[in-house]
């Protein structure tokens, strides 16, 4: 065994067994052999010592005897591991490799080598369904709430309840299922040794330049650079010239895992994207300037004090003075998007009044001390159901100037003022669909992104590479995930209506429901209506999962 | 304000703790005794994002401060009795407040929300670390 140039043509002899010769014959002998090895059991290469008996060293050179791996320190794509019996070489079947393990309806698949597909228009879907939930909190027009909860009465659980009937339920079957507001495209990367597979401290490494490039594009909102610095502008750029940069909404996020035992290993899962990494959240200090307006009032605060603050300053005691000699008689839970380039305003979500007088009384909390109760503001605990109170529960405000006081968040309308309001989950599409056509447009990351159909038939596919390896032992063999983000627009549009000009609206009389396409976006022949479900009778929802190495 | 402020603010943390992320960072340790350290709370380092988000007094206030995103929450599913987030209104027109046998005075609720139990990735290279 040695190294070969390249150049040269070299056959290697394969000799079959009768075994494999009939296999051969009927046409399945590729998919009999999974693994087989090359080794040499004489010689140790690495150290120039003879082998002690029944030890072949890997050609990966990922044994830790092997001091150079034959490799020569460079990263094999395929590794070539072992043959199947044979009892010297059972060492190398003691190696650990990485897992991905996938929840799939109630089960766990696991995989070496895996590529998932997550429909993003699936994950937006979602924001219709908290539009739908929210709709009694919203007045404007003619619209009548009760057309648009009546979506709850439709779908139903798996005992044929409708969900109308346990909403806490609903929201807490999403969030088990993994398709919270952070939707899981991997539940679990852990390790696998002879069979048993066990958390590890976990690192992740992008593919390539090409995909770190895409990585900062694809989450420029939010992602983490090394510097601790949290959001950038790494967005893709929009134009030519002096081009705008469009925030990605999405970050994407990986966990510690806690077992049993309350021991928690760093990234071990689960690992998904996240809509809400755009979003942050504090604390309106206000006034209302109309106390008996029951939706979407104004309140004004000065100029040099209120607004929008950090809930950090606000509960520093120091700093929190300030607002003891003020008239701004209000501290309301609020949210944020911050909008870089509009030099006016950033969209402020403030909790209305009815959404705080809430009258879920099976979930209140009490203090330390017992003294005191709370409640919460959703029924269940579900991420997506706060996310849905600030998103779809009000309207979006701006700054203007103030009437009495020196500014005011006042709402941001519709063009057409009879419609609803501007709300946080119509902006989010919005935003969604001018990031993916800078995607498209933007040089440093258009050749990687994949682009069909035109105008509003577009479907983007943006694909990713990431490694798992076991940060606790580099000897773990690691694990190799493809990613695709599928984002289909005639999907998109067909949960939420655009209109002339350009404003999306989920309250629309005609499309009373909220459909999920997942791998069916072609043609949109086939949909449900419930989340909950993982397919259709052809396709599945939200991802799928395809295994390229079977365990 | 009628009532004092800081006072009723001093309250709200001393009888329902801190808000996570408000002044304090929770106590996680990896399996090999790495601290966690949520990022979102630094003060090191302003945020990068364009500067036009100064709209209001409390955003100027805030620029030294990275905004708090409320991921990383531990939140346990179909409890809503332990851990969420607990934020504290003030108004007027919030009067749903609640009491054991205490009165208070002013208008006032305790709120728990609850959000997302992940961790941003931080990339470093080409490394991916939540």
């Amino acid at each position: 065994m040695g190294y070969i140039a390249s150049s040269p043509t070299e056959y290697l002899d394969l000799h079959l067994t009768e075994r494999g010769r009939r296999l051969l014959l009927q046409g399945s002998l590729g998919d009999q052999i999974v693994k087989f090895a090359l080794g040499d059991g004489d010689e140790d290469y690495q150290n120039s010592q003879q082998l002690t008996s029944g030890f072949v060293p890997d050609v990966t050179g990922a044994h830790l005897n092997c001091i150079f791996g034959v490799n020569d320190g460079y990263e094999i794509k395929d590794k070539i591991q072992w043959v199947e019996g044979g009892q010297s070489l059972l060492r190398q079947q003691q190696q650990a490799e990485m897992v991905f393990g996938y929840q799939s309806e109630g089960s766990y698949l696991w995989a070496n080598k895996a590529l998932v597909n997550v429909y993003l228009h699936d994950y937006l879907a979602m924001l219709k369904v908290l539009a739908l939930h929210n709709a009694p909190y919203h007045s404007f027009g003619t619209f009548n709430s009760s057309n648009f909860t009546t979506y709850f009465s439709q779908i139903f659980d798996s005992g044929g309840v409708a969900w109308s009937q346990d909403i806490k339920e609903f929201f807490e079957t999403l969030e088990e299922q993994g398709k919270d507001l952070n939707l899981n495209f991997i539940d679990k990367i852990f390790k696998r040794v002879t069979g048993t597979i066990s958390p590890t401290n976990v690192k992740l490494t992008l593919v390539g330049n090409n995909n770190q490039t895409l990585f900062k594009k694809f989450v420029g909102s939010v992602y983490i650079q090394s510097d601790s610095t949290p959001m950038t502008q790494d967005g893709p750029q929009y134009g030519l010239g002096n081009p705008d940069k469009i925030l990605s909404p999405f970050c994407m996020s990986n966990s510690i895992y806690t077992d049993v035992n309350n021991t928690s290993w760093a990234g071990a899962g689960p690992m998904g994207i996240n809509i809400g990494g755009a979003i942050d959240y504090g604390y309106s200090f206000v006034s209302v300037i109309q106390p008996n307006v029951a939706y979407y009032p104004d309140y004004g605060f000065e100029n040099t004090i209120g607004g929008y603050y950090n809930i950090f300053q606000t509960q520093n005691s120091s700093f929190n003075q300030q607002f003891d000699t003020t008239n701004l008689d209000c501290i309301i839970p609020s949210a944020r998007f911050i909008l870089p380039q509009n030099p006016d305003t950033n969209a402020y979500f403030i909790l209305q009044t009815n959404q705080i007088n809430m009258s879920n009384t099976n979930t209140h909390f009490t203090s330390a001390s017992g003294g005191l109760q709370g409640q919460a503001a959703t029924e269940s605990t579900s991420a997506w159901e706060t996310f849905g109170m600030f998103m779809a529960g009000t309207a979006q405000y701006e700054v203007k100037p103030g009437v009495g006081y020196g500014k005011q968040f006042k709402k941001q309308n519709h063009p057409n003022t009879n419609l609803e309001p501007k709300m946080g989950v119509t902006t989010l599409i919005y935003q969604t669909i001018q990031f993916f056509e800078a995607l498209e447009l933007d040089p440093l990351c258009s050749t990687f992104i994949t682009v069909s159909g035109t105008g509003v038939n577009k479907v983007y596919t943006v694909p990713f590479t990431i490694q798992a390896s076991d940060n606790a032992n580099i000897g773990t063999a690691t694990a190799t995930l493809n990613l695709n983000f599928i984002l289909s627009l005639p999907a998109l549009y067909s949960n939420f209506t655009l209109d002339s000009p350009i404003a999306f609206r989920t309250y629309d009389t005609s499309q009373l429901e909220a459909r999920f396409y997942g791998g069916g976006y072609d043609g949109l022949t086939e949909y449900t209506t419930d989340p909950t479900h993982w397919h259709t009778t052809g396709v599945n929802e939200y991802k799928t999962f395809v295994d390229f190495k079977p365990l | 304000m009628a009532t004092n402020t800081s006072q009723t603010i001093i309250n709200f943390t001393s009888n329902f703790g801190d808000t996570p992320y408000g002044n304090s960072t929770p106590n996680i340790q990896y399996k090999s005794g790495v601290n966690y350290i949520d990022n979102m709370t630094s003060m090191q380092t302003p945020p990068r994002i364009a500067p036009n988000n100064k709209h209001t007094a409390g955003e100027l206030a805030n620029t030294s401060l990275i905004p708090t995103k409320f991921l990383s929450v531990d939140n346990p599913i179909r409890d809503t009795s332990i851990k969420g987030v607990n934020l504290l209104v003030f108004s007027p027109q919030a009067i749903n407040y609640t009491t054991n046998g205490n009165v208070v005075m002013d208008p006032r609720a305790y709120v728990k929300f609850f959000f997302s139990g992940v961790q941003f990735l931080k990339l470093n290279g080409s490394e991916l670390t939540p």
